[in-house]
């Protein structure tokens, strides 16, 4: 349906994108398959072009600086240099018994520097300690959904018949059914607000897609020649899945796992306003921008920039992903 | 009605717990068009002023002045769908009184002085001990299908009340038990016990609105779309979560002073917008020409938002806040919950909520502009006074007949739960600092969802809850219920029996002295607040918000002449509502 | 072909036994009450609470109360809401038309963004054209739909005055008002499916540029914009054809968050309201819709794998 419907529109835009100038032959072409030596974590680095490594590089120190919160929190119990991530610097503070000055949605400044939240609590800080909530929340969501949905698409894809139909009509009836009304039961049954619990619960809602991605990948791949081969000279067909199915389903399902990774983010703050999410005043970049909404007309700002944040991580995520699977796309031999 | 507000003052902000955007604070303000900045007479403001040093907000009501033009209408934002349009039956709040009132009129109205005067009626008078009301309904008057309005009428909707979910609640809490035709248009209103503040239950949805009981046996649940009474306008179309379009009722019984029919409308189109910053758009760029909000952070956006529009602000008699289950520990101990309800940092609160400038803090069932606050209630709320309260939970602490069974010592566990509101959940962070701030207290987070927040009260499962109090109209219909025996009341929701209160309540109940009545109500809320039953944060402020030609939104009045109470919960009466020609 | 249809009724009727069953239990295993939605919280004359229970049949066993919805249900009565009494039916007949406008329009868009986005992705793979695409159709997803939104209804609303800011008006008042109130919600939600959706397209391309089939087609001498988007475009889209299923089906099921911003009367909206009153009937009736939507639409994808990658038909 898509291809004729939209040829024309396309086709335009295509020809005018491509110029026209370049060697098509090069394009298509995939080296073959003489595997190049293990190369040095900086000789890899190195190899990068200028925004992959940006994206690094803004990741490493992403991590870094969750890694410093984290060990400012548990480790020297905020004695490092980083403000309280949940002191209301105008309320009562603790360490000094006295109550503080600070103000509300303050601007940006060197002691603030992405300024104050509705509560006087400082951005910064709070984005710094957000970090390891929304990356966990993202990874291990993801993974969940890539591992559990990856395998059992590409199983069934492969396999096929009965056991593609029953899998395939259960996973029509969670995707059927109303997330919310799972999300309400699972808040009564898990008492806790466990980070990996909500992970997890995320990850399961995310099954079905990626059920049903890896499938479609799976379906297509198992009738390829070298899969048909592989049958007819009798490889053993977990054989064939681990070596032929799963690693040509794999680029996919993870090009749709990093966008998703970003949506994972945003869905968990939405999720602590059902009270489903890390116990408050634990920040997130999820609901540090979904508390910030109802000041979007007064301070813009305090949506913006754990958003900035956010979409900055996904960027150099797909960036570096892309980057790896290129490698990895190179070394493999699989024509 | 009280109760009613409740579940939907909760409900509205709830339903859209995703999305829900509102309130920060901020307490700039520019072009502020409030109703009236000379009080006249029949003005809501009192002389008192609020305790704290917070400047006031003048919301006071005063007489339209500009010549009314008759033709044009109104596109409305509202901030929720009316959940039905059935009196008896659904549950109203503030939108939903917005197009309810554009239908049906109100046996009795609120009057800005604080009583009630007759409206669709004529008269009502009690007996000497307050158990019979007779009421005289006005002649002539017809439901929009032609049916008269009589007293058998009154008569034959008293069944449908009492079978319906809003009525049987409003029935039980006015003592009403049964409704004689005396007359063509008489009838008598016969309680199970005094009420002298039966009037307030005729003013409201649920026994107030008179609505044509054949149609309504006819077909209940169709009546909520087609829905017929006596009011100003009648429904054209209903198009539910979208449009809900009402047209003049040309046979409408009022006229103005000038003796031009009312209303002045053609018509009113009334179109649900939930969020917040959305409907403040729609207002901005055209697409609605007024909207109700009741969020002090809108009423903040819209003081920014510049002189193009018409903004209206008003102190209702809501207060947001919270109450303890004293029938459990560690709460059933006073000295808890005064400990902490004097580190419950109200101004803090407050501007967490986004109210700063907006919302005064409050100390009482009412706001400073009812006549029923009183100075006696508001000097008994606790200051915030951190040392105090931490004192007082530092006894409880080391008492070793503590209630909680720990050892003496030991900190105490307090459950704070709100429902998942934006708003909210960043006023219990306010809160939650400053007791964790005390070394003395563990405080554990909550959210549920509207309806879990609710049946957790309902059924006693809560500790410290999130709650909203106050509410339009007189104080019997909203504190006695909440003071009578927790057994028989399910509206006690601290579970706090006091024979002393009931018995306030009951003196209250039988006399229809104002003096009086108010000095009984101080009392009891005084006690309220001595036993720290329930904490207060700010009281509701409400706005309705127009482009600059639509006038009349505040300053209606009564057939007597008599101002009325202005825009309480933003519920507008449309009927003298009118677009200027200027 | 009768096996075919009858294969698919079959797994319809269970998948809607299934999801149905799920969902009622779960609604009562939920926290919460109706009871406590239509009474409110105020005082209570005593026997109200068993009556509303009696005439509700909420006392029932669960599996009774089960049973007899089945049975009203499969005779096309879905009940009526607990809460306003409006008949389920009525509800969603009254919602299905704007989330599945708003759903069509937004896939569209959606589609066509990301068709030559993706294409020109895998084509110029690594280089400039494919980064800045990229990047740009990753931004578009990480800025959360409710932000756009609230921007567009700014700019085009409040700054400019070109549209709407919110509400519906319905096809019945006209296409261009329909247009007008349609195409600000219709872009906000395509705009983080249109990064998803290009992003596979890109990468099945990619996979696809390297079969043999494509590199003999080049020795033949054809034109790439006509292997582009004649022979590799096809077997690339499958990726894109099942997540546009789910997609399709989870937009059909209700976009709350955009829904609520524009003021919107889908079905999203309606199901969180029923949720949040525990109107048990009108969860059912959205759930049981939303269920045969999925199965419908999964089921079409199914048949368009073989349509796109023929070779799949053989099994």
């Amino acid at each position: 349906m898509a291809t004729t419907e939209f040829d024309d529109a396309q086709n335009a835009e295509i020809v005018s994108l491509t110029g026209g100038d370049t060697t098509p032959q090069d394009e298509f072409v995939v080296p073959q398959g003489v595997k190049p030596p293990r190369k040095s974590v900086w000789a890899v680095f190195k190899e990068m072009p200028i925004l992959v490594k940006l994206s690094t590089i803004w990741l490493v120190v992403l991590l870094l600086s969750a890694l410093y919160a984290q060990l400012d929190v548990r480790v020297f119990h905020g004695s490092l240099p980083l403000a309280d991530p949940n002191l209301q610097l105008n309320g009562f503070n603790p360490k000094t018994g006295e109550f503080g000055t600070g103000a509300v949605l303050e601007s940006p400044s060197w002691q603030h520097p992405l300024g104050t939240d509705a509560l006087a609590r400082d951005t910064f800080s709070r984005a710094l300690h957000g970090t390891y909530v929304s990356v966990i929340v993202a990874v291990v969501s993801v993974t969940c959904g890539v591992v559990v949905g990856g395998l059992l698409g590409s199983l069934v894809g492969f396999v096929r018949g009965k056991t593609e139909t029953g899998l395939m009509a259960m996973i029509d009836v969670l995707l059927a059914f109303p997330a919310l009304v799972l999300l309400l039961a699972l808040i009564s049954i898990f008492e806790v607000r466990d980070l990996f619990v909500i992970s997890f619960v995320i990850g399961l809602l995310s099954i079905p897609a990626y059920t049903r991605v890896s499938r479609a990948n799976s379906l297509a791949i198992s009738n390829r020649e070298f899969v048909t081969a592989a049958e007819a000279i009798g490889t053993k067909k977990w054989t064939i899945l681990r070596r032929e199915i799963i690693p040509n389903v794999l680029p996919t399902l993870l090009a749709y796992a990093m966008v998703a990774a970003a949506a994972v983010i945003v869905v968990e703050g939405t999720l602590s306003f059902l009270g489903l999410s890390v116990q408050l005043p634990t920040a997130t970049w999820g609901n540090m921008i979904n508390q910030a909404r109802r000041d979007i007309k007064v301070d813009f700002g305090q949506v913006l920039y754990p958003a900035l944040l956010l979409t900055f991580t996904v960027l150099a995520l797909n960036q570096v992903g892309d980057f790896f699977q290129r490698r990895s796309s190179h070394r493999a031999s699989s024509l | 009605m009280r109760q009613r507000r409740v579940v939907t003052a909760l409900a509205i902000p709830l339903a859209f717990a995703f999305v829900a955007a509102s309130c920060g604070s901020d307490s700039s303000s520019s072009n502020v068009t409030t109703a009236g900045t000379t009080a006249t007479e029949g003005t809501t403001s009192t002389d008192t002023t609020p305790r704290e040093t917070v400047p006031d907000v003048d919301t006071s009501v005063v007489a339209q002045t500009e010549k009314p033009v008759m033709g044009g209408s109104v596109t409305m934002g509202l901030e929720a769908e009316a959940t039905g349009l059935r009196p008896w039956e659904d549950s109203c709040s503030s939108p939903c009184y917005n197009i309810m009132r554009t239908i049906y009129d109100t046996l009795m109205e609120e009057q800005g002085s604080g009583g009630y005067g007759p409206y669709l009626a004529e008269d009502l008078t009690p007996n000497a001990d307050f158990t019979v009301w007779t009421m005289t309904l006005r002649p002539d008057i017809s439901f929009h299908n032609g049916t008269p309005l009589t007293a058998q009428t009154i008569v034959d909707m008293f069944p449908l009340q009492q079978a319906g979910a809003a009525g049987a609640s409003a029935i039980s809490s006015s003592k009403l038990t049964g409704v004689t035709a005396t007359g063509d248009l008489t009838v008598d209103y016969t309680l199970s016990g005094p009420n002298s503040a039966f009037a307030a239950f005729l003013a409201g949805a649920p026994l107030g609105m008179p609505f044509d009981p054949a149609a309504a046996t006819a077909d209940s649940a169709g009546y909520s779309t087609n829905p017929i009474g006596t009011g100003p306008f009648t429904i054209k179309s209903r198009d539910i979560d979208n449009e809900t379009v009402v047209v003049r009722n040309p046979n409408y019984w009022r006229t103005d002073a000038d003796g031009t029919q009312l209303p002045y409308l053609d018509s009113i189109s009334f179109r649900p917008i939930p969020d917040e910053g959305t409907r403040l758009d729609a207002l901005l760029s055209g697409t609605v020409t007024a909207m109700q909000s009741l969020r002090q952070g809108t009423i903040r956006d819209a003081r920014a938002a510049g002189g193009n529009i018409n903004l209206i602000e008003f102190q209702g008699n809501n207060t947001g806040g919270g109450m303890y289950n004293t029938a459990i520990a560690p709460y059933n101990d006073q000295r808890v919950r005064m400990g902490l309800n004097k580190m419950n940092d109200q101004k803090r609160v407050i501007e967490a909520l986004g109210g700063t400038g907006i919302s005064l803090p409050s100390t009482q069932w009412f706001s400073t502009d009812s006549p029923w606050w009183t100075q006696e209630a508001a000097d008994s709320y606790p200051a915030f006074d951190f040392d105090g309260g931490k004192a007082l939970i530092q006894e409880y602490v080391d008492d070793p007949a503590r209630t909680d069974g720990k050892a003496p010592g030991e900190k105490i566990d307090v459950e704070l739960s709100c429902p998942p509101d934006p708003t909210l959940i960043a006023a219990m962070q306010v809160i939650e600092q400053v007791w964790t701030g005390t070394g003395l207290i563990n405080v554990k987070l909550t959210q549920y969802d509207q309806a879990t927040h609710i049946n957790n009260a309902v059924s006693d499962k809560h500790f410290a809850h999130c709650w909203r109090w106050g509410g339009q109209g007189d104080p019997a219909a909203q504190i006695d219920p909440f003071v009578a025996d927790p057994a028989v009341s399910v509206a006690n929701f601290p579970n706090y029996n006091d024979p002393e209160m009931q018995q306030w309540a009951a003196e209250a109940d039988a006399t229809d002295d104002f003096e009086t009545r108010k000095a009984l109500y101080s009392k009891i809320m005084t006690k309220i607040n001595e036993q720290a039953i329930l904490w207060y944060s700010g009281s509701t402020a409400v706005m309705v918000a127009t482009e600059p030609d639509v006038k009349g939104i505040i300053s209606w009045d009564l057939p007597s002449g008599e101002i009325g109470v202005g825009i309480p919960d933003a519920a507008v009466r449309w009927q003298e509502v009118f677009v200027s020609a200027g | 072909m009768v096996k075919t249809i009858a294969f698919i009724l079959l797994r319809l009727i269970a998948t809607l036994l299934a999801v149905t069953f799920l969902t009622f239990a779960m609604v009562a295993l939920l926290p919460g009450d109706p009871v406590d939605t239509i009474l409110g919280t105020g005082p209570r004359p005593p026997g109200i609470e068993e009556q509303i229970r009696a005439d509700l049949h909420l006392d029932d066993p669960f599996l009774v109360r089960y049973v007899n919805w089945l049975g009203d249900a499969v005779t096309g009565d879905l009940g009526s809401s607990y809460i306003t009494d409006q008949p389920v039916a009525d509800t969603i007949s009254q919602r299905l038309p704007v989330t599945a406008q708003l759903a069509f329009m937004s896939i569209f868009i959606s589609v066509l963004v990301a068709i030559p986005v993706g294409v020109m992705g895998a084509y110029k793979q690594s280089k400039w054209q494919d980064s800045v695409s990229s990047a740009g159709v990753q931004v578009a997803l990480s800025i959360p739909n409710f932000i756009f939104g609230i921007f567009l209804i700014w700019l085009f609303a409040v700054k400019l005055g070109w549209l709407p800011a919110s509400n519906w008006n319905r096809l019945s008042d006209g296409v261009v008002p329909n247009l007008k109130t349609s195409i600000l919600p219709a872009f906000a939600l395509a705009l983080g499916q249109m990064a998803v959706f290009s992003r596979l397209i890109r990468s099945d391309m990619i996979s696809t540029l390297q079969e043999n089939y494509i590199l003999s087609a080049r020795a033949k001498g054809l034109s790439d914009r006509y292997i582009l988007f004649r022979h590799a475009l096809r077997p690339s889209s499958l990726s894109l054809m099942t997540i546009i299923g789910i997609s399709f089906g989870a937009l059909l099921g209700g976009t709350v968050v955009i829904e609520t911003l524009f003021a919107i009367p889908g079905l999203g909206f309606s199901l969180i309201n029923a949720i949040n009153g525990r109107d048990i009937l009108l969860i059912q009736g959205i759930t049981v819709f939303i269920a045969v939507m999925f199965v419908i639409i999964n089921t079409v994808v199914d048949l368009l794998y073989a349509v796109l990658d023929p070779r799949i038909r053989r099994s």
